[in-house]
């Protein structure tokens, strides 16, 4: 656990798992990840689970790598929701159960899937985009 | 690319809020607290050779 107050200090307690991915995403490390497949929506989630229901706040940090074609998400997910999908993600499928905001060509947006509906967000602190 | 994204988790609050670095930019979601489930932190891909990096955690 990071004992102090700046962030990043720590590389511990989340790693990218190697079980609970999408077979097109490759695990680098434990703190990186890669795509090694392309159009299609493929989850990679981390370990161990976030506490629910109470306990204290978590923040993390992601770094966007590579990004050639300015399109990727980060957040959190409901693992078996997105494990019975296969790791994959589908707009017009319902119960994805992931909140997300999306990286896109500087643009970001925010992507809420769960139950019966699947919503995008922009706020107006973004910029203008026509694209997701 | 290089953006940095922070993804703040609020279990008592129940929702998630997303910051990137060196903008005003804050978003917040609420999460739907699912018993039969578990909450992970997770990157999304779509196209390939993508590459994403966890940088560390602060708990608060």
């Amino acid at each position: 656990m990071a004992t102090g107050h700046n962030l990043f200090e720590s590389k511990k307690e989340f790693k990218f798992s190697s079980d609970l991915k999408h077979t097109g995403i490759s695990v680098v490390s434990d703190t990186q990840i890669k795509s090694t497949e392309g159009y299609s929506y493929r989850f990679a989630l981390m370990e161990p689970a976030l506490q629910v229901g109470g306990g204290k706040a978590v923040k993390v940090g992601f770094k966007v790598k590579e990004n050639q074609s300015n399109w990727l998400a980060v957040g959190v997910c409901y693992k078996n929701t997105v494990a019975n999908s296969d790791y994959n993600f589908n707009y017009s499928t319902l119960g994805h159960g992931a909140y997300l905001v999306s990286s896109n060509a500087g643009t970001y947006r925010l992507i809420k899937v769960h139950g019966l509906r699947s919503t995008q967000a922009k706020t107006t602190r973004c910029q203008p985009s026509t694209t997701t | 690319m290089n953006d940095t994204v922070t993804v703040e988790y609020d279990p008592i609050e129940s929702k998630v809020i997303f910051r990137r670095k060196g903008t005003e930019d804050t978003h917040t979601l609420e999460v739907e607290v699912k018993d039969n489930d578990e909450l992970h932190l997770c990157g999304l891909f779509y196209y390939n050779n993508d590459e994403l990096e966890y940088l560390g955690y602060e708990e608060e």
